[in-house]
């Protein structure tokens, strides 16, 4: 295979399983800009082995192992004081994550659907929350609310979120 | 959900997490397989959000402001953009990331597949292009570039390439884009910035010179009498002749260099004397220039090296041998296509106030001849474009020059300004135009400086 089918290839297996490994990535790091540092790390990484990947094996396991290490590799970096969970855990963690990686897909259509369902300021809240550079203090700022008034309105939000998710995929049928 | 762990959750989201509350959170994790299967499903939620990976109109548009951000933030903002945009496909977003390794050669033109290793991540309103020499009546933000070079007549555009390295181009400039992490400046300015992860960015030059990065950011300037000027602005480069005329060269931040047209080192700077309150032109000026206050020291901010007027006429007091103590005028015009570098002064006192005057002297000695000042808050504004980013006056905070409290002595060999300066609430602010630094370039530092009522000290 030359080096183009090869890159081609590795992009549509990297595309489809980009949001696995970015969860994958999440549940373990607790800072969002920690979390995309380590999948921009864990792309470079699996790109410079894909020569190592078997075709037709789980692309997302192999990804989830290099993440995995990228993960203990960002914590030795990490500032002493930094907070994180115990490496025991995190390897617990990292094995359950892996094994309900396959429920991203319902989940992510669940959460379409709960969305809607959401209030229009519930949404624009949302919205304003997961704009890029964004947190409550902006948001509180913007929407004329307090910082706290905004951190309890999410916390109720993720809430029902939640709920609203497990509902549907509980459901006869699942998620549509 | 146990309203525990949620509360503990939405605390790691939120930046709030107390140790307590991690031990706690430990616990509760560890005690069952559900609390992980929740805490899981939490974080789930999150990164579904955080990359806006649910379905189409659910949230409601998140607005792209695309204004000038720190260096740091760029790329970052860049990433966003395009996905938040969804001009781009999820295709370009991983393309975002993917550093190929081993496609730093030259021989990266050479590839038989025309591969995209960059596109264009922002431009100007007024941005005008060529590619190959044909009119682009379209290139926008988003689209993809090609090995051919770019021709930007006008305005300002952002390359980002595949390694994220991001290279800001002010027009008129010829740039040509050889590889993810390799491109070749022909004409013009360029800033670039290398991320820790794009390290060994390649910039080649007119002449057979090649600036290699060595983890950094630096300005570089392609003048069209083959003269290239460049200064690091961050880290370090090193600076490579294709035809040997010169060994390797590493420069360290804030240091430049002048390459001649034979291909060699004509000059090379140590870091300008002017210390912490350097900021060089490409920072946010309203940031540290409006942070900067002392009732003791002149901030003194090198703006851009070889600014070519491009046709512009440039209403400057000209550099009249002793005293000018009258500044309710803008006299005098700069030759067009005189290539110049700028420097922006500011005295802005700390303990200045209505009730209290604070005055202040300064000598600044620069090593080329000083042409013009412009001294009016008009007339900075108005020549920011030229010589800096456009948002690099001080709004609201400078001040005209007054005829009976402010004063400017230049020397006889035009090389050294005395500045006797009196301000009480906002900053008095000048531009400094002397020769280019491509001839010879001017390192400016200062003498004394001496303040009524303070400390002596230096303008350094």
């Amino acid at each position: 295979m030359d080096t183009t089918d090869q890159h081609d290839q590795f992009m549509r297996l990297f595309i489809q399983h980009q949001p696995r490994i970015y969860a994958y990535i999440r549940t373990l790091v607790f800072n969002r800009a920690d979390a995309e540092e380590v999948l921009q790390e864990v792309a470079s990484v699996l790109w410079r082995r894909f020569e190592d990947f078997t075709p037709g094996t789980h692309f997302d396991r192999w990804a989830f192992t290099i993440a995995y290490h990228q993960v203990l590799y960002h914590r030795q970096k990490a500032r002493r004081d930094a907070l994180m969970l115990h490496g025991d855990l995190v390897e617990t963690l990292a094995d359950q994550a892996a094994e309900e990686s396959g429920r991203l897909d319902e989940f992510r259509d669940a959460l379409s659907e709960c969305v809607t369902q959401l209030g229009a300021t519930d949404r624009d809240l949302l919205s304003r929350r997961y704009e890029s550079g964004a947190n409550n203090r902006s948001v509180a700022s913007a929407v004329g609310r307090s910082e706290s008034a905004v951190s309890r309105a999410l916390h109720r939000i993720y809430r029902v979120l939640l709920e609203c998710i497990r509902s549907k995929i509980e459901s006869p049928g699942g998620a549509s | 959900m146990n309203s525990r762990l949620l509360d503990h959750c939405c605390a790691i989201t939120d930046g709030t997490l107390t140790a307590e509350a991690l031990a706690d959170l430990e616990s509760i994790l560890r005690a069952n397989e559900a609390a992980r299967r929740d805490y899981i499903d939490f974080m789930r939620l999150q990164s579904l959000l955080e990359r806006n990976e649910i379905a189409n109109a659910t949230l409601a548009p998140m607005p792209i402001t695309p204004t000038r951000r720190s260096r740091r933030s760029r790329v970052r903002s860049v990433w966003y953009a395009a996905a938040l945009a969804a001009v781009l496909t999820l295709a370009l977003t991983v393309w975002f990331i993917l550093p190929r390794e081993n496609t730093t050669t030259p021989s990266d033109t050479d590839s038989p597949t025309p591969h995209s290793f960059a596109l264009l991540s922002t431009c100007s309103n007024d941005a005008v292009f060529n590619i190959d020499a044909n009119p682009v009546a379209s290139l926008n933000p988003g689209d993809a570039l090609t090995p051919s070079p770019i021709r930007l007549q006008a305005g300002s555009a952002q390359v980002m390439f595949n390694s994220t390295t991001v290279v800001d181009l002010r027009g008129p400039c010829t740039f040509q884009p050889l590889g993810p992490n390799h491109a070749r400046l022909t004409a013009g300015s360029a800033s670039v910035y290398v991320p820790r992860r794009a390290r060994g960015f390649i910039l080649e030059t007119a002449l057979g010179v090649r600036i290699v990065d060595l983890g950094t950011a630096f300005e570089v300037t392609q003048r069209p009498d083959g003269k290239m000027a460049v200064v690091v602005t961050e880290g370090k480069i090193r600076l490579e002749s294709d035809h040997d005329r010169f060994d390797p060269l590493v420069l360290t931040s804030p240091q430049r260099a002048v390459v001649t047209t034979d291909g060699l080192i004509q000059s090379q700077h140590s870091p300008i004397a002017a210390a912490e309150h350097i900021r060089l032109w490409n920072t946010a000026f309203d940031g540290p220039v409006s942070e900067f206050r002392s009732d003791d020291t002149v901030a003194l901010i090198p703006e851009s090296i070889v600014t070519d007027l491009a046709g512009k006429t440039l209403a400057v007091v000209p550099p009249t041998v002793g005293r000018i103590a009258r500044f309710d005028r803008e006299k005098g015009s700069l030759r067009v296509d005189r290539p110049l570098d700028a420097y922006s002064l500011v005295f802005h006192p700390a303990s200045g106030s209505v009730e209290n005057q604070v005055k202040l002297t300064a000598v600044v000695e620069f090593d080329r001849p000083i042409v013009g000042l412009i001294v009016s808050p008009q007339a900075i504004k108005s020549s920011n474009a030229w010589f800096a980013s456009s948002d690099s006056f001080i709004r609201n905070g400078s001040s005209s020059l007054e005829d009976d409290a402010d004063q400017i002595i230049v020397s006889d060999d035009h090389r050294t300004l005395t500045l006797h300066l009196t301000a009480r609430t906002g900053a008095d602010h000048l531009r400094v135009l002397t020769e280019s630094a491509s001839t010879d370039s001017p390192q400016p530092h200062s003498e004394s400086n001496q303040s009524e009522g303070s400390t002596q000290g230096d303008v350094r």
